[in-house]
């Protein structure tokens, strides 16, 4: 087995089962994970009043802490959910692929079939990685909202940021980790 | 001699009695002129109590200044200040939000005769409504601004969780 090359249906299966993403997605979580740890620095500027100078260094971590976090959570949840986008658009996708391809004689029917599991993959990855990241936003802003500004109320600002960012990308985290 | 004395003595009678009806008239202000300026709070969320002020100028007719005045707000009579040389006037009244809601209040304004009246109406127990004012100005309070009826923050966290529970939703029927 040593040496022997892989198939296409045996990569794209590979590909299907491992928690690894592409480059692309990386990039797409990362930059995503950024931008929403970002968005509470404006909030304890503007309504907590925090100096944004004095507290540079604190931002600064826990900003890169919750952006490694997140991007977690989204990784676990895309991994999650892709398996499930998948068997729900597998006959749509076998259905436009094989109408697209019905009239080629020249591919056999294996290569047409590995063409539709390529789709299927394909369109199951995007879809996985938009609602993981949809998903994930949603439920991290309104853990941010809550804890900073009912929970944390009575707490100093720099306090009610640390506890708010790592508090919100922990359960984000850990959450991404269940099974369903 | 006799009708010459009669004379004088009528003259300085009628002297004298005149003398005393201008020291009279003097104390009251005749066809007042008034110029006014009012304020009230607007603002609840920050400010503990309602403030009712009115500003105002007066000018008599016969020329009286510097008058001893006073005046009834929102039921209470208070006396009204004035600066130095007697031509403004200032009278006001501080008391709770409720105690001042919105709507219009007059102002009546005594002079020192008018408030000897009211003090005498208090003493009998009678009401005072009927002693007539030197003059009234109103002060329109339209009632203090006490914040928003929703707290921004609320609004935000209503919004998060609905959307969260539109993509909780949506998730649960992907993994169902």
């Amino acid at each position: 087995m040593v040496g022997k090359k892989l198939t296409k249906q045996e990569e794209l299966l590979l590909q299907d089962f491992s928690r690894n993403v592409t480059t692309k997605s990386s990039a797409l979580f990362y930059g995503n994970a950024l931008i929403v740890s970002a968005i509470p620095l404006w909030l304890f500027w503007r309504i907590h009043q925090m100096d944004p100078y004095q507290s540079a260094l604190v931002w600064a971590a826990m900003t890169i802490v919750s952006t490694y976090l997140v991007a977690f959570a989204y990784r676990n949840t895309k991994f999650i959910l892709k398996h499930k986008v998948a068997q729900r658009r597998e006959e749509a996708v076998n259905r436009e692929v094989m109408k697209s391809l019905g009239d080629d004689k020249k591919m056999s029917r294996k290569e047409k079939d590995e063409r539709a599991l390529w789709k299927k993959n394909e369109v199951a990855d995007y879809e996985a990685t938009t609602f993981a990241i949809f998903y994930n936003n949603a439920f991290y802003l309104v853990l941010a909202i809550i804890l900073s500004f009912y929970i944390l109320k009575t707490t100093t600002p720099t306090i009610n940021y640390i506890l708010t960012v790592g508090v919100t990308s922990g359960i984000l985290a850990l959450f991404s980790t269940g099974s369903q | 001699m006799d009708t010459t004395k009669m004379c004088k003595f009528i003259i300085v009678v009628s002297l004298a009695l005149c003398t005393v009806v201008l020291a009279v008239a003097g104390e009251t202000c005749q066809n007042p002129s008034v110029a006014s300026q009012v304020y009230s709070t607007h603002e609840a969320s920050v400010v503990v109590n309602t403030a009712l002020v009115a500003e105002f100028t007066l000018k008599c007719s016969n020329g009286v200044k510097n008058l001893a005045l006073y005046a009834e707000i929102n039921g209470q009579f208070v006396p009204v200040t004035k600066n130095e040389d007697g031509t403004h006037y200032q009278v006001s009244w501080v008391g709770e939000h409720k105690q001042a809601p919105r709507g219009v209040y007059p102002v009546r304004v005594f002079d020192s005769d008018g408030y000897q009246q009211i003090k005498k109406a208090q003493r009998n127990e009678e009401s005072s409504g009927a002693i007539k004012a030197l003059f009234t100005l109103s002060i329109d309070h339209s009632g203090p601004y006490r914040g928003p009826w929703l707290q921004s923050e609320f609004i935000a966290a209503t919004t998060a969780i609905i959307v969260w529970y539109c993509a909780y939703t949506a998730k649960s029927k992907l993994q169902s």
